[in-house]
């Protein structure tokens, strides 16, 4: 199924349903419902389908790639690896329930499943987007949405939690901007020479690979058959400098070099390099951000200070003390289905972010900052951890969680080492879906009993047994309990971290600290974890019940129906993992050596060969006699 | 490279775990239709589970004889690969693991069948029964893990049965708002808060605590991976591959061996100092399951369970997983580390005895008893004697699982009563409780002829010798050892007296006692018979083979090879001396050791130490069991010595408070930790939405207030400004305007004026 353009309709699917609901009278609520449900299912369904049949071998499926502005070498370029697989299945998931979650909306209903479509469109689209022209829309087609629905439909303090959200991670989205166009005007011939530049043109030669196996038949092109050619493999506008060769012997001479690289790898390097915002171009350019300013008298490499940019964006969305505090606001304010959008896909759009840009883009600086991002993920583990204990607001409690359980995505992907960021990666995946039972779990109580706080309930496992069996399973999902999800990341967390040597850099990482010390602060993590959500079950569930609540009514179906199939994953991920491992493994490892070889690093895991460009044209056919990198590996 | 495994030990342990995971989720899934049926398929399940367990462990033992612990075997499946790693899941197979299911399977199968009887019209009974079975799933899972991270998991999943038996009767309120509670008032020790004591309360903090425990497990588990994958990474080293899961107690045991935490420097330490650390890392795990000092105040709140829950807790799951887990992992121990769980067990065997003292409920004796006899097997294994704590977990777990049962049949023909204030002479209303507990008491305080005698008596010899080796502070446990022996005597009796000697306290408790029924006490029958020193003595061989004598060897691993382990032979060697033997004993030797024999002169001293440490140890134990006994039958059946005036020479009235306050243990944590740390927790609390949240905010007020001195300015200034050249050209205009009135004559006078006065300028300019 790679030629079909899957993941087009994954992301575009529920904007679809978005216009056909602008088609429908507002009165009818039913058909509006209807509607959002089918278009949010068509990711679940995608989802689900790659769920079973995609193993990630480190390389990119599903690609697709159209020119968008030429003039500035825009591509609509999504496609899928082992980075993007788990959030992809868990972004198809999560907006379905979420989708679902909403039916008891009942102000204006229109609006709210049009804006919540259009929501899961710019997620969707973020996971997929290879370009990241198309990533910062997508991130910020996801702002609207969410502060509207977080202003309209939220809580009392709704439109303060709105703003706040949304005015803080459009600071962020400033600086990434500043990365953005830094590295486009970089991208060119800005880098060094030598094997990086080798390695970039043979990936711009990949790209060019269809467009060559379709003139190959034609000895001496004209500019028209050319101009086909290029059309047919979208590659019709591909950037300025070739607009200028718009003569035929101009098209034919830039041509010829490609032909000639193709059948000469030692040519390779006379390859014309283009600006472009392609996130694998800009990888196997890592060079990108040379040269140094002075600062305070020190000098800086710019690298570093536009790594400081995007992690300063990211942080905001992950969120990393200090700058969460947007999150136990929006969390608190939002309407339930949002609630669980955010706490389950928003967060991981961060580390997402690390994972997809910030990490490759940037091995040295990442390697560089290594023990301050870890530092401040054990803070997040710690700190968050603390402050989810003081609250008596069960959303808080749970909002206050997600920043303590983000902390380990970070302290497993600071610490560079395969087993730790897979387990980052799996955190991700299972904080998303267990943190979503929890927003759910809460909901349902405050529709039943209009209030959140904590010592207001009490001895409700008589009174509720279902309710209380479900959010028991999601409880110690939570918190890592073997058997349930939460475990497997967690522990790979804690072994990768362990193992790690990041702190011991010298010159190349800027504090040295040993990730074990660290990792045996984090540790403790897990005692805290347990207290505050034990303590937080006793006084909602046990104890004698309060009279107030004697005739509440157990979980109904549709919430069955939202839950279940989160209550289904959770158990069977943390009885076998193995099939979200499969999901991720290969291209977290590769990452993982990539950085390590950028830095000249030598890991303390088993050391494999590092594949360099690991792009793979829609029809691997066609790019006749090219390296397809790294294949001999 | 894998010897071919007989599918046997593959089937067996799988089918012995399988059938109690089973039986608990048909018993949730399809509760509704068993309903009371529930108690048949669990108990159904765990007698097969038992019959398979006796099964194995006779495989076992033909298949392998007295290597059982040398050469185990292991089976292992892929759980989840990592790049060049798998983790395994999988069984190993050893005398140890084998006989240990046996116990678990049996007990359990006993305490259900009891359990018929004893949660008989309990709203739950259904679930009752589900929790347990999954209580014993998690246990064998444990038991039969052959790997470390597989015990991590299945030591977490125990946890949560205990959660689940502990918080059984979650609806109840507080013990102080009980409405029983001023009856109960006195059965409670002092040193518990009992306006928090809750079943909900008490889960929560076993569980807490446990983790706190678990935080030190998984360190160790991270040191122990850390160290194999750089080992694995070792210019030349095959030996080690990380494809067969690295954390394997066998791949451990031979790595260790073998040296390679030498080869590998983690936190700027390597060898001996970083395996010690590690060890007493993973150590930390069993001391909270095991509830070891200063971890143990969670086991006497559990007590807020059934009491046949806590039976099983007490004896053959939970508590009884620590224990078992420093038993795997003993070959992986340094001196140092062994040093280390030698004191905690002294100090917690000691602490516990004199909290038992003190207590009047009759099921606080038992769970500090509980403690303390933990305390006395991980005595034992730091002691090095791996045999004796082993067989100590054993009969400890048959005598204790049978005292709670007694227990709880005292406490059901009381009517619900613990308080031992209000029993006495209750041994004519139940004799055949009395009988077992009696079975139980002389077992657990080591009288001869009974099975604690031997287990207890092994372990003294054991810390003796090591004592008498080593010197110095390795005294230490010896001591504590010594001295607890005397109080357990003493405070076991102290409860039989008060319980079931004596005239009635309570004429009106003591006419409705009646004995429980015979599917109680058939349980508990043959659970006394078990306790009788016969079945574990030296004399009575399980299986007959014709092995050479055993050794029981004290050892730190031989990579190690400062200080050897202590050999010590022993007479009367019994089958536990065969199948129950740490690893350690058996591996290759190091080429080190090799090269250098053991100096005959040690050797020599050594065998002396030994013959020395048996009988001094067999005497003085023996001393202290007749002195406690005797104090009590003074105390409470001579009455020569009245309690009350014993309290009144001031350090016995010292000890006394110390004790009933729990050394100040539950009140340091309640009073002193929990608000120590819920005042950080609110710090941080604070910290976030005053600092971290206002500093954000007032960047908001900042931009705000520079808007609006940017928006005065625009007003005030800039469009002043603009204005005012409005208001210039309007004045001007206004000026000019007034000259325009219209009027003939005022133009010609201005006209005529303005001449003049040019006219005037001219001629003044001009003269």
């Amino acid at each position: 199924m790679d030629g079909l353009p899957l993941l087009s309709l994954y992301i575009f699917a529920p904007v679809i349903g978005m216009l056909a609901i602008f088609c429908v009278p507002s009165k009818r609520a039913d058909i509006i419902k209807t509607i959002a449900a089918a278009s949010a299912a068509v990711p679940l369904f995608i989802g689900a389908y790659l769920f079973f049949a995609f193993k990630d071998d480190g390389k990119l499926h599903y690609y697709e790639s159209i020119p968008w502005i030429g003039g500035l070498n825009v591509f609509y370029k999504v496609g899928m690896d082992g980075i993007s697989a788990p959030m992809i299945v868990l972004s198809g998931l999560v907006g379905f329930i979420a989708v679902v979650a909403s039916w008891g909306i009942e102000k204006q209903i229109k609006g709210y499943f049009a804006l919540i479509l259009m929501l899961l469109t710019g997620m969707n689209g973020v996971f997929c987007a290879l370009d990241f022209f198309l990533f910062y829309v997508f991130w910020e087609l996801m702002l609207l949405p969410m502060y509207f629905l977080i202003g309209i439909w939220g809580g009392p303090k709704r439109v303060y939690a709105a703003i706040k959200f949304f005015l803080y991670t459009m600071a962020g989205s400033v600086l990434m901007l500043v990365v953005l166009l830094a590295g486009w005007y970089w991208s060119d011939a800005n880098y060094t020479a030598g094997e990086r530049a080798h390695d970039a043109r043979k990936a711009v030669l990949v790209d060019y690979a269809p467009v060559l196996a379709s003139l190959s038949a034609n000895p001496n092109p004209n500019e028209l058959a050319i101009e086909k050619a290029l059309k047919d493999a979208r590659l019709d506008q591909p950037s300025p400098q070739f607009l200028e060769q718009k003569n035929l012997k101009g098209l034919q001479a830039y041509i010829q070099k490609f032909q000639e690289a193709n059948n000469n790898p030692a040519a390779v390097d006379s390859l014309p390099l283009e600006r472009t915002f392609d996130l694998r171009q800009w990888k196997t350019r890592y060079q990108l951000f040379l040269g140094n300013f002075t600062l305070f008298g020190r000098e800086f490499g710019f690298a570093a200070l536009m790594f400081v940019f995007l992690y300063i964006a990211f942080a905001i969305k992950v969120p990393i003390f200090p700058f969460h505090t947007w999150l136990p606001w929006a969390h608190v304010e939002a309407p339930t289905a949002i609630s669980v959008i955010l706490a389950g896909i928003l967060l991981k759009m961060g580390v997402y972010g690390f994972f997809r840009i910030g990490f490759p883009i940037f091995p040295t600086a990442a390697v560089y900052f290594a023990v301050p991002i870890a530092m401040l993920g054990v803070l997040n583990i710690i700190y968050g951890a603390c402050c989810a204990m003081a609250q008596d607001d069960l959303k808080k409690i749970v909002a206050y969680s997600s920043v303590s359980h983000m902390g380990y995505c970070m302290l497993g992907l600071a610490a560079m080492t395969e087993t730790g960021m897979t387990g980052s990666m799996l955190q991700m995946f299972n904080h998303g879906t267990s943190t979503s039972m929890m927003f759910l779990l809460v909901g349902v109580i405050y529709d039943r009993a209009h209030h959140r706080d904590v010592n207001k309930f009490g001895g409700l496992a008589a009174q509720l047994p279902m309710y209380t069996f479900i959010f028991t399973i999601a409880l110690f999902a939570s918190m890592g309990l073997p058997g349930l999800s939460g475990f497997i990341s967690e522990i790979l967390v804690f072994l990768g971290a362990f193992n790690s040597n990041m702190g011991e850099q010298g010159s190349k990482s800027m504090l040295q600290l040993s990730f074990q010390s660290m990792t045996i602060v984090s540790a403790f993590g897990v005692v805290l974890t347990a207290a505050y959500l034990l303590w937080m079950m006793q006084r909602v569930f046990f104890g004698p019940l309060n009279e107030k609540y004697k005739g509440c009514q157990d979980v109904n179906s549709r919430e069955i129906f939202t839950l279940a199939p989160l209550v289904v994953i959770v158990i069977a991920l943390g009885v076998y993992p193995k099939p979200l491992i499969d999901l991720t493994q290969k291209s977290v490892a590769d990452e993982s050596r990539f950085i390590l070889k950028c830095n000249d690093i030598k890991g303390p895991e088993r050391s494999a060969p590092v594949e360099t460009v690991r792009i793979v044209s829609p029809d691997p056919t066609h790019v006749a006699g090219t390296p397809v990198n790294g294949e001999a590996h | 490279m894998q010897p071919v495994i007989d599918p046997i030990y593959t089937i067996l342990p799988a089918a012995i775990l399988g059938l109690p995971l089973l039986a608990f989720v048909v018993i949730m899934c399809f509760g509704k239709h068993l309903d009371k049926r529930a108690d048949k398929i669990a108990i159904l399940a765990m007698l097969v589970s038992f019959c398979l367990s006796v099964a194995l462990y006779a495989n076992v033992i033909a298949d392998r004889g007295s290597h059982a612990a040398a050469d185990p075997i292991v089976v292992s499946f892929s759980w989840l690969t990592l790049g060049s790693m798998d983790l395994t899941m999988g069984f190993l197979i050893d005398g140890l693991s084998a006989f240990m299911s046996m116990i678990v399977t049996g007990l359990a199968t006993l305490v259900l069948v009891y359990s018929i009887f004893y949660m008989d019209g309990d709203t739950m009974y259904r679930r009752y029964f589900g929790y347990m079975c999954f209580f014993c799933f998690a246990m064998l899972g444990i038991v039969l893990s052959n790997n470390l991270l597989m015990t991590f998991v299945f030591w977490e999943l125990v946890g949560l049965g205990s959660y689940f038996l502990i918080g059984f009767w979650f609806y109840k309120p507080p013990v102080a708002k009980d409405h029983h509670y001023q009856e109960l008032k006195a059965s409670y020790a002092t040193g518990i808060d009992e306006r928090l004591l809750s079943p909900a309360h008490a889960q929560k903090k076993g569980f807490v605590m446990n983790r706190v425990g678990d935080f030190g497990f998984i360190i160790g588990l991270c040191i122990f991976l850390a160290v194999m994958i750089r080992a694995a990474d070792l210019p030349g080293n095959q030996q080690f591959d990380l494809r067969h899961g690295p954390l394997n107690f066998t791949t451990l045991y031979a790595a260790v061996h073998a040296g390679v935490f030498d080869h590998v420097k983690l936190m700027g330490m390597t060898g001996s100092t970083l395996l010690t650390l590690a060890g007493i890392f993973t150590f930390m795990g069993a001391m909270g399951k095991s509830a070891q000092f200063p971890l143990h105040t969670w086991l006497p709140d559990a007590m807020q369970g059934p009491t046949t829950g806590s039976s099983i807790i007490h004896a053959a799951t939970m508590v009884a997983a620590g224990v078992y887990m420093t038993a795997r992992i003993h070959p992986l121990l340094t001196t140092g580390s062994l040093f280390f769980v030698a004191i905690i067990g002294g100090i917690t065997a000691f602490l516990a005895a004199t909290m038992a003292l003190v207590q009047w409920d009759i099921k606080a004796v038992l769970a500090y008893s509980t403690i303390s006899q933990l305390g006395y097997m991980m005595l034992g294994l730091g002691a090095g004697a791996y045999t004796a704590g082993v067989a100590h977990l054993f009969t400890h777990a048959i005598f204790k699982c049978m005292l709670f049962l007694c227990a709880g049949s005292v406490i059901h023909a009381c009517h619900h009563l613990q308080d031992m204030n209000r029993m006495g002479g209750l041994r004519h209303k139940l004799p055949l409780t009395y009988i077992a507990m009696l079975t139980g008491t002389l077992a657990i305080s080591g009288v001869p002829l009974f099975s604690g005698f031997y287990s207890k008596d092994m372990i003294l010899v054991g810390s003796l010798a090591r004592a008498l080796e080593y010197g110095g502070l390795h005294w230490l446990p010896f001591l504590l050892g010594i001295v607890t022996a005397g109080l357990t005597a003493f405070y076991m009796f102290r409860l039989i007296f008060m319980t079931f000697h004596g005239e009635p306290r309570d004429k009106d408790v003591y006419e409705h006692a009646h004995e429980s029924p015979p599917i109680a006490t058939v349980p508990l029958m043959i659970l006394a018979v078990l306790c009788l020193g016969f079945w574990w003595s030296g004399k009575l061989n399980l299986v007959i083979a014709d092995v050479p004598l055993p050794v029981l060897s004290a050892s730190a691993p031989k990579f190690e090879p400062a200080k050897g382990g202590v050999e010590v032979v022993r007479e009367s060697a019994g089958w536990l001396d065969r199948y129950m033997v740490s690893p350690a004993t058996i591996l290759p030797e190091t080429p080190e050791a090799a090269v250098t024999p053991p100096d005959p002169e040690i050797l020599e001293k050594q065998e002396h130490n030994h013959h020395l440490a048996h009988w001094v140890a067999m005497g003085a134990s023996l001393f202290m069991v007749i002195a406690g006994f005797g104090v009590a039958f003074m105390m409470y059946i001579v009455r020569s010595v009245q309690p009350d005036n014993l309290l009144k020479i001031a350090p016995l009235s010292l000890a006394y408070s110390l004790f009933s306050q729990l050394w100040f243990f539950d009140r340091l944590y309640q009073d002193g930790c929990v608000p120590a740390w819920k005042a950080v927790n609110s710090a941080c609390s604070w910290f976030d939405s005053n600092v971290v949240d206002a500093t954000v905010d007032s960047t908001a007020i900042v931009v705000r207030t520079w808007a609006q001195g940017a928006r005065n300015f625009d007003n005030w200034v800039v469009d002043k400004m603009v204005d005012a050249f409005g208001w210039t050209a309007w004045l001007t205009g206004s000026l000019s305007r007034a000259a325009q009135v219209g009027k003939i004559q005022f133009y010609v006078c201005v006209t005529f004026g303005i001449a003049a006065l040019l006219l005037l300028g001219l001629m003044l300019a001009f003269p």
